[in-house]
């Protein structure tokens, strides 16, 4: 029996992204993949941070019936939210990230800066792997180790982006990864002049 | 898998990828059913709240012991508190002893307040014979031996006052509330003859005075113009009663035995008994129920 070719994809992905991000741009299938990949994994991490932030709270204050209501609808509202902007900011990121891209002499489409972007949101299947540890350990401690594991997937996932972009625009590495970063340069840009402005009062 | 039939490490991985993603949205689903079972324990039990409350972290209260007195008084002891806040409690000690422990809460700001508005004294004279306490934001318990105190002058503005011990030499109670909650449980009143006055004008009381076998008379005050009074009075069965009341507003109810009595009630074979209690109550405002039970 052989294995789904997405299987594949996915686990070559993690290791080998340059490779595949050549094929789905040749297979024509890679915002497919790249839509299903932040969909699903949003779907993930909204639910297991609702689980770690709001449920395990919740759990601690004996409403009966409220606080069945309560949890179920943090759930739904927490999955809501993570799929909003996960996908809000995989497309105009992926938008401000293509920008950058062909400012730096990149020649990919925005298909595939889309595509190479959702790589950031690939390894968060780690934070899934070990959602069975945080139902069970105390708040704190699954806090702990939710925020850990965010950071870990977080910065695996820049480190796939990065390559599959500099090859999806075939320029270096460097470039690619100024292309990423930029998005968040300039929403710290933004909200430093406008804290500067005092536009938002910190208090 | 390769084409040799080899499990490769890019099909591993993708089926750990697969695994997690299948494994991250279905635990926190199933968890919150897990937690709800566990939830489904207690209803809108106030108590079982707070003390839920109480176990978030972030919010957990604590109490620290801040200082000790030990003191030695004599019989006919007097106590002089004042509460604008925090809680205050009078239980049971022994001897000659009286303890006094001042707590502080430690937990969110909002809760144990500005540290520049928390203060207590504690200040006992030995010539009257007199321990007076202030008490702002803190958490004192004082034991008192239950034959030493003669006395208790309770004035609470705001927090919470309770008095469970037996009070068996009492011979004068005043409490005076503005504002604030008091649970005053005082058992074996009424070995001598005590003379209780209540004067509310905000806040709640809770009491139950419990009295034992006594010879003389003793007599229960209440002044009110706002707040609440739920008071019950247990009398041993040969205690005669004469009720008295007045009142221009508010919420009156005072039953003896279960029965309603009128503004103005005397048991028959009052003013010969040896052993009896005159209740009076001037009311104009608030909520006030009495039961006296026999």
């Amino acid at each position: 029996m052989e294995l789904p070719s997405i299987i594949r994809d996915l686990g070559e992905s993690l290791i080998a992204p340059r490779q595949v991000i050549q094929i789905l741009i040749a297979e024509r299938r890679g915002l497919t993949f790249g839509f299903f990949i932040v969909l699903l994994c949003s779907i993930l991490v909204g639910a297991t941070a609702t689980m770690v932030f709001i449920s395990k709270l919740i759990s601690f204050v004996p409403l009966g019936i409220l606080s069945w209501i309560f949890g179920n609808v943090a759930i739904l509202f927490g999955i809501a939210s993570f799929v909003i902007l996960s996908i809000g900011y995989w497309l105009i990121g992926g938008l401000i990230i293509h920008i950058f891209c062909r400012l730096l002499k990149g020649n990919g489409l925005f298909e595939h800066t889309l595509v190479a972007f959702s790589y950031l949101w690939l390894p968060s299947f780690l934070i899934g792997l070990i959602a069975p540890v945080l139902m069970f350990l105390d708040y704190l401690t699954s806090l702990g180790l939710f925020l850990l594991m965010l950071c870990i997937s977080f910065i695996w996932g820049v480190i796939l982006s990065v390559q599959a972009l500099a090859e999806a625009h075939n320029f270096s590495v460097s470039k690619a990864l100024l292309s990423m970063i930029a998005p968040i340069l300039i929403l710290i840009f933004i909200f430093a002049t406008l804290f500067s402005l005092k536009i938002f009062v910190w208090w | 898998m390769s084409k040799s039939g080899k499990i490769t490490l890019s099909d591993f991985l993708g089926v750990l990828v697969v695994l997690g993603i299948a494994i991250g949205i279905l635990v926190p689903i199933l968890a919150s059913s897990i937690m709800r079972t566990y939830k489904q324990e207690a209803l809108t039990d106030f108590d079982r709240l707070m003390q839920g409350i109480a176990h978030i972290p972030f919010m957990k209260i604590t109490k620290k012991l801040v200082k000790e007195y030990t003191l030695n008084v004599n019989k006919e002891f007097h106590a002089v508190i004042e509460v604008t806040g925090g809680a205050i409690k009078i239980t049971e000690g022994h001897g000659n002893i009286v303890k006094i422990r001042v707590y502080a809460y430690e937990g969110m700001p909002w809760f144990k307040g500005v540290d520049s508005e928390r203060k207590y004294n504690v200040y006992y004279c030995e010539r009257t014979n007199t321990l007076s306490i202030n008490v702002n934001r803190y958490s004192v318990v004082i034991e008192i031996p239950s034959n030493y105190i003669s006395s208790i002058s309770l004035s609470i503005s705001g927090g919470v006052a309770k008095i469970d011990t037996p009070l068996t030499n009492l011979k004068y109670l005043v409490v005076n509330v503005s504002g604030g909650a008091v649970d005053l449980k005082p058992a074996s009143l009424g070995k001598v003859n005590v003379s209780i006055s209540i004067s509310i004008t905000g806040g709640a009381l809770d009491g139950n005075l419990e009295f034992s076998r006594y010879v003389g008379e003793s007599d229960v005050k209440i002044d009110m113009s706002g707040g609440a009074i739920d008071l019950d009075i247990q009398l041993p069965s040969n205690v005669k009663v004469k009720v008295n009341g007045e009142f221009t507003s508010g919420i009156v109810s005072v039953k003896i035995n279960g029965e309603h009595v009128g503004r103005s009630y005397i048991e028959d074979g009052y003013e010969q008994a040896s052993s009896k209690i005159y209740i009076s109550y001037d009311v104009h405002g608030g909520i006030i129920d009495v039961g006296i039970r026999k």
